[in-house]
């Protein structure tokens, strides 16, 4: 079994980077002194869409202390390129998505409110912001589209030329004949039309980018909150500024939140780094929040009408998608597999559906650019695919429980190969749901639902079967020194954003060589030091850097082992390896690792990544909500889930994990909604005053219990976490709400749940037809 | 600092105030905690050129009870101030209450009575609470003090009686034995500047004595919902329904973020209904 692989791990270590981060001793890029620093302010755009007339930068540039102003005319001159996908999708006919050229500052027309249009860079921030107020760009407005059906019919405002009806790729995936012959003989289908809201990343740090300049070196350093030091380096160095890896250093400190939309390059950073090599000086910027309202990407912004079929005896035959996906403006880094590939992976949930099929239109809108966000396509998919099976138990009259217990894939079916061909690795989804309603207190709803209605509320309870499938790139390998200072070094090219990577990679390191995690010590986030790495997202961290960093300390074990022998003056073969030393068989005579390295010298360690990515975590939640039928407004009174994330290394780490993510689909279920006007294609949630993060006394205490099978994919087990959470945790939630709703006779409910939206719901149910 | 340029002055008596606003002209603005200002400034929204800080003036501090027996309360009042003091606690409990339904603590630290009322926010609280209990604004500019009722110095939204050499010296709110008043919002967090909310002022005696209904955040400043207060002072079993049914006349609410005017007409007759009852509720716990 992987569990026995490292008996070390599971231990509830607590985070070994907190005394540092609690006590001030984070090192943010902002905190990072550059003294002599110039200070860029980026000039953005007004308007969703409008052609650009040439712009006059005279009177800001006579402003005192400013250094530069910038406009497209200087980095198309500076032949700055496109800031590029670097995954694609294809057409039924093969055709590669349409991706026209994303440059730092566009030339000729801008597509979104915020986007860059003039750079300022003056002694003080100040100055520069000052000398922004004169930058004039002339524009001339265009009609804009922000939605995705609006975006997708015929005669709206053309984003892109290249690009006829908006339309990027018409993506499908799947059998379409054998779904139609299944709806066809169908006893029932059930049926939802389901519009996902656009939501912000709100990472606590937002992002921010200082640019130094080595005159010795001729090289830039740029240092940046980022989820992976090494795909930034490569996009700028090798498509958008076209200088030699060589140049560019990128350097990685604290990060305050990544969640994805830390991965993509951005123009600043781009424009930042070239602005530094330009005037051969450093240049620093750093975003307020409505920049990363406006700017940022964004996720989910999905419009879906899916239907489930299902035979006499209930169970499901098929399950088919027609779907609009908003790209936003541009193509951004990763989501061409966003929504599609995301939506691919969990559209079956944790059920034996035999055909499925997804049709997708991929269309650009005069929006920020949409890109992966915690759980990347898949918590929007679940929440309209538990929906619509809750619906199905609704229409024909089934518990929906038992719904979910005829229908899931079982226990002895792993590994299971999916409708649209993923294969689920392990899992117990009859054991998840037998600890999910007990750790949620199903047996109690009932009194706590009458106790609810006498004080006049609603109350329902909803369950969602959710997973993940995570991704990722394994690009890493893993250094691993022993130092003769009796501490251990390991330097890896996945990214920590706040997620503890110190404590559990620690952990994997104390296990393997037998030492306490105190000597260990993470370094990540320098492409000088780390030859190279996929960074971090897609839940697989601890996958990716936790294995290889275990084939890396046996590197360790086995290169100490000769020096030990010869220190021992023994033969190799008659030493083993066991807490911390070499024993010669037999006898009592031992030498420690860090001793071995005091007299000998470092010991190095290298592997690289040889496992697999993929790894499916599951889950099931439970969630009771309390709804005022007077004013609409949803409490999330209690929120459980049990899980199975294959090896846990710590469980106050997993517990930590799990509870953001259920707030972060708690956000998106009852608040969150980066919602643009339709007629000016104006942000309407441009600042916190007007985007609703949940509180901490919008979230219950979240409770789970652990049902894990370990995942055969990788030598330890492990499965990635950092997004099933989220998967589920809006979909439980709405149907919790449509499980108190729909005895009134609510039918369909749309995200996310406000006091207004549900308050009419029930009005307009009320109301005889 | 994010703020465009500006000068910054701090007055230190009331004249140094009239004559250093002389001095800076129309545009001028004056500070006292900032937490309406200071973010407009930061999204560079207004350009006041100057600010005038009047936050050591002593005449706007200080909670005191004045010779007709009114609870004079100081421009410059924080609402953790007027949230902790002893008097106000006595003398007008509801102004305590209201201060834990404004904002978030750190806000409440800087904030003011002053300050809430010279902005007129139509969803705040602490104006609608002036007008609940008919308190008067005290306005001073360099002729002298006058004396505003809260309802007449509320003109509209984010506007209010103000002469533009004036400011806000205190608040002072009269004696009223027997009545008491309770407020209640419902916002979408905690902390939220709220979907509606309500002050309701009753009394000596029953509920239904002298009724004084005020809403905020359903109309371009506080509401006095006179037909649902004629409807409640006729008292019996009805009273409550005819009141909800009549505030149809008194409240036009326009559309915002959270809702449109027929899910705010339904919040305000929730709010009618609750705050009514949470009336009697204290009146049987005596």
């Amino acid at each position: 079994m992987a569990y026995d692989v490292l008996p070390g791990l599971g231990q509830p270590v607590r985070r070994l980077e907190d005394p540092r981060l609690l006590t001030g001793g984070g090192r943010f890029t902002d905190d990072v002194a550059a003294p002599g620093a110039l200070h860029a302010v980026f000039v953005r755009s007004p308007h969703a869409h409008a052609t650009l007339l040439p712009a006059d930068t005279t009177d800001a540039r006579a402003m005192p202390g400013v250094v530069a102003v910038y406009t497209a005319v200087d980095t198309v001159a500076a032949g700055l390129g496109h800031n590029p996908a670097v995954v694609e999708i294809k057409d039924a006919s093969g055709r590669r998505h349409i991706e026209p050229p994303r440059l730092p500052m566009a030339p000729d027309k801008v597509r979104h409110v915020g986007e860059v249009v003039a750079m300022v860079v003056a002694d003080t921030l100040e100055r520069a912001k000052d000398a922004a107020e004169l930058v004039e760009i002339g524009y001339e407005p265009l009609p804009a589209v922000v939605t995705g059906d609006d975006a997708a019919a015929s005669g709206a405002p053309r984003v892109h030329a290249a690009a006829p009806g908006n339309v990027l790729c018409d993506w499908e995936r799947g059998d379409r004949a054998a779904v139609d012959a299944a709806f066809a003989r169908a006893a029932h289908v059930s049926r939802v039309r389901f519009r996902s809201p656009r939501i912000l990343a709100s990472y606590l740090e937002t992002r921010s980018a200082l640019a130094t300049w080595d005159a010795a070196k001729d090289q830039v350093t740029l240092t940046t909150p980022s989820q992976g030091v090494h795909v930034l380096q490569r996009l700028l160095c090798d498509n958008i500024l076209h200088v030699p890896r060589e140049r560019l250093r990128v350097v990685t400190h604290d990060v305050g939140g990544g969640f994805g939309p830390r991965l993509p390059p951005y123009a600043e950073q781009s424009l930042v780094v070239w602005a530094a090599l330009t005037l051969k000086r450093a240049v620093r910027w750093s975003q307020d929040r409505t920049e990363h309202h406006l700017a940022d990407t964004h996720a989910r912004d999905l419009i879906a009408e899916a239907s489930l079929a299902l035979d006499a005896d209930g169970r499901f035959l098929a399950i088919k998608v027609d779907s609009i996906a908003n790209f936003g403006a541009f193509v951004s880094t990763v989501n061409p597999t966003i929504p599609t590939g995301g939506m691919a992976k969990v559209l079956t949930s944790l059920y034996d559906i035999p055909a499925a099929h997804i049709a997708m239109r991929c269309v650009f809108s005069n929006t920020a650019p949409v890109d992966a966000f915690r759980g990347a396509g898949k918590p929007e998919t679940l929440v309209f695919v538990e929906h619509l099976v809750d619906k199905a138990a609704r229409e024909t009259g089934r518990d929906p429980i038992a719904l979910r217990r005829l229908n899931f894939v079982r226990a002895d079916a792993f590994p299971y190969r999916t409708a649209l061909g993923y294969r689920y690795d392990s899992g117990d989804f009859a054991r998840l749901m037998d600890e999910a309603l007990r750790v949620g207190d199903h047996s109690g709803f009932a009194t706590r639902r009458a106790a609810s209605i006498a004080r006049g509320r609603l109350r329902g309870f909803g369950v969602a079967g959710h997973l993940h499938g995570s991704g990722g790139w394994g690009d890493e390998t893993s250094i691993v020194t022993v130092g003769a200072d009796g501490t251990i070094e390991a330097r890896t090219g996945t990214q920590s954003q706040g997620q503890g990577h110190a404590t559990v990679y620690a952990q994997v390191l104390a296990a393997s060589l037998g030492v306490p995690v105190e000597r260990i010590r993470i370094v990540q986030g320098d492409s000088d030091r780390i030859p190279r790495g996929g960074g971090t997202g897609g839940s697989s961290s601890m996958i990716i850097s936790g294995t290889t960093m275990k084939r890396a300390a046996d590197v360790v074990i086995a290169a100490a082992k000769d020096r030990a022998a010869d220190l021992l003056e023994a033969a190799a073969a008659d030493l083993v390896y066991d807490d911390g030393a070499f024993t010669i068989v037999g006898t009592d005579r031992r030498i420690g690792l860090f001793e071995i390295a005091a007299r000998a010298g470092a010991i190095e360690g290298r592997a690289d990544f040889a496992d697999t990515v993929e790894t499916w975590p599951t889950g099931v939640a439970t969630c009771e909500v309390e709804i005022d039928p007077e004013t609409g407004s949803v409490a999330v009174a209690r929120f459980d889930a049990a899980v199975d994330v294959g090896t846990v290394v710590n469980p106050l780490l997993l517990a930590g994990q799990l509870h953001g993510g259920y707030a972060t689909g708690l956000g998106q279920a009852l608040m969150e909604s980066a919602v643009y006007d339709r007629e000016s294609g104006q942000l309407l949630a441009a600042t916190l005053m007007d985007y609703a993060l949940p509180r901490a006394d919008d979230t219950p205490l979240f409770g789970h219990a652990i049902a894990s099978t370990p995942s055969p994919n990788n030598a330890l087990g492990i499965k990635g976490v950092g997004e099933l959470p989220t998967n589920g945790a809006a979909a439980a939630i709405l149907n919790a709400v449509m499980d108190a709703l729909a005895p009134l006779g609510v039918v369909d409910l749309q995200l996310p749940l406000t006091p207004h939206r549900v308050w009419q719901a029930l009005q307009a149910a009320r109301r005889p037809s | 600092m994010k703020s465009p340029p500006l000068g910054y002055v701090r007055a230190m008596d009331m004249p140094d105030v009239f004559r250093l606003r002389a001095n800076a002209g129309p545009d001028a603005r004056v500070l006292a905690g900032g937490q309406s200002l200071l973010p407009t400034l930061a999204f560079r929204l207004s350009d006041p050129g100057t600010l005038i800080d009047i936050t050591r003036v002593d005449a706007l501090r200080g909670i005191r009870l004045v010779a007709d027996g009114a609870l004079r309360v100081g421009a410059l009042t924080t609402h953790a101030e007027l949230g902790r003091d002893a008097l106000v606690r006595v003398r007008v409990p509801v102004l305590a209450d209201a201060v834990g339904l404004i904002a978030h603590p750190a806000i409440r630290n800087r904030g003011t009575i002053g300050g809430s009322l010279a902005y007129a926010d139509p969803a705040a609280e602490l104006p609608a609470v002036c007008v609940a209990l008919d308190a008067v604004v005290i306005a001073v500019g360099p002729a002298g003090e006058r004396r505003i009722a809260a309802r007449d110095f509320l003109t509209g939204l984010f506007t209010t009686a103000l002469a533009g050499d004036e400011l806000i010296a205190a608040v002072e709110f009269r004696p009223m034995p027997g009545r008491r008043t309770v407020i209640h919002e419902l916002a979408r967090r905690s902390g939220d500047y709220a979907m509606a909310g309500i002050v309701l002022a009753a009394g000596p005696g029953t509920p239904t004595h002298d009724p004084r209904p005020v809403f905020f955040g359903v109309g371009d400043r506080p509401i006095l919902a006179t037909r649902a207060a004629a409807c409640l002072a006729v008292g019996g079993a009805a009273a409550l329904a005819a009141a909800q049914a009549a505030l149809d006349g008194d409240l036009d609410p326009p559309s915002d973020q959270h809702g449109g005017p027929a899910f705010k007409r339904q919040l305000a007759r929730v709010l009618l209904a609750r705050a009514v009852n949470s009336l009697i509720d204290a009146r049987d716990a005596r």
